[in-house]
């Protein structure tokens, strides 16, 4: 009987040790593609939270933790366009939809799409977004590559850049997430 | 020489220097910040500190070059980026470093549970209310202090 106990005792905490599942290392790289000027920028910074019993996903990202080849584009990206003096921070809020066909239990690929609050440049729209996530040796892995359009956002060009920046931006997620411990 | 041909060569000139200059600047490479010295210096525990009982002190350090001395916690290497986690592993708060991709080669060998000395921008905080991530301040552009 106490060997049982202890079996699902055991089995329990193991359960609910592998129930969070996070990084504070992920990626988010953007590029915008325009006639004159491909700009990117990429963020190592990414800090994700993958609740795996209710499917709830968040992604915070610091705006200023984005990293640009040339400074005049790093400066312009926090002072002109994101603000990020105001708007220091976008985030995402949602969840893992159609969970009970997601086993977390073994390692697989499966395609899934999330929904939820994205919230840029102090705007927050209902987002669905589609993405990759496996599952290998008790770990998880996310993928997702989407486009933002710019004005959605309410994030300005200026008239003298317009052509050097696109209306839409396309994004790559890319987040290894460790079980919380 | 005829008097034309000369103004044709300064303006010419003038052309040239401006096209260079602005070329220059438009192209400069972001800054490389391994040979400043940093204007403040701070343990783990002191940076942690800041963000749970000091915020105020904290967002003075934004932007500021500072160096940390702290325990790695991970090396996070993804293709040639290098991020490390520095803090400890019995807390779930953390610095987040994104290694200067000119001098990743500094940290190609450091171990997780070693004690480093970096300098590098504050970007920012998070402080953790509900999801369980832990307090985290992130820096960028980090080099090993010298």
């Amino acid at each position: 009987m106490k060997k049982l106990l202890s079996i699902l005792l055991l089995t329990s905490s193991q359960l609910v040790m592998a129930q969070k599942f996070m990084t504070k290392t992920g990626s988010i790289d953007f590029i915008s593609k325009a006639p004159i000027e491909t700009i990117e920028g990429k963020n190592k910074a990414v800090a994700a939270l993958l609740n795996i019993q209710t499917g709830s996903l968040d992604f915070i990202v610091q705006i200023k933790s984005f990293v640009f080849e040339k400074q005049l584009m790093q400066e312009h990206f926090n002072e002109n366009y994101m603000e990020s003096e105001k708007y220091p921070k976008a985030m995402f809020k949602g969840v893992i939809e159609d969970l009970a066909k997601l086993n977390f239990s073994k390692d697989g690929e499966y395609n899934v799409v999330s929904s939820g609050k994205l919230t840029i440049h102090g705007v927050t729209k209902d987002v669905k977004y589609p993405g990759k996530l496996s599952v290998k040796g008790g770990k998880i892995n996310l993928q997702s590559t989407f486009g933002v359009l710019l004005a959605d956002y309410k994030i300005a060009i200026p008239g003298a850049v317009k052509d050097k920046i696109s209306k839409e931006i396309k994004i790559n997620l890319n987040c290894n997430l460790d079980p919380v411990k | 020489m005829k008097k034309s041909t000369k103004l044709i060569l300064v303006l010419l000139s003038i052309g040239l220097l401006a096209g260079t200059l602005v070329w220059n600047f438009v192209n400069k490479p972001v800054k490389d910040y391994s040979k400043q010295t940093a204007s403040k210096s701070f343990t783990f525990d002191d940076i942690m500190n800041k963000v749970s009982n000091d915020t105020a002190s904290l967002i003075e350090l934004k932007d500021k070059l500072v160096s940390i001395e702290a325990k790695v916690k991970n090396v996070n290497q993804q293709g040639e980026s290098i991020t490390l986690e520095l803090g400890d592993t019995t807390s779930m708060s953390s610095i987040i470093c994104q290694v200067d991709s000119r001098y990743t080669s500094d940290f190609k060998d450091l171990k997780p549970g070693s004690n480093i000395a970096v300098q590098g921008i504050i970007t920012g905080y998070t402080i953790d209310t509900d999801l369980g991530l832990g307090n985290t301040v992130e820096m960028n552009f980090c080099t090993l202090k010298k």
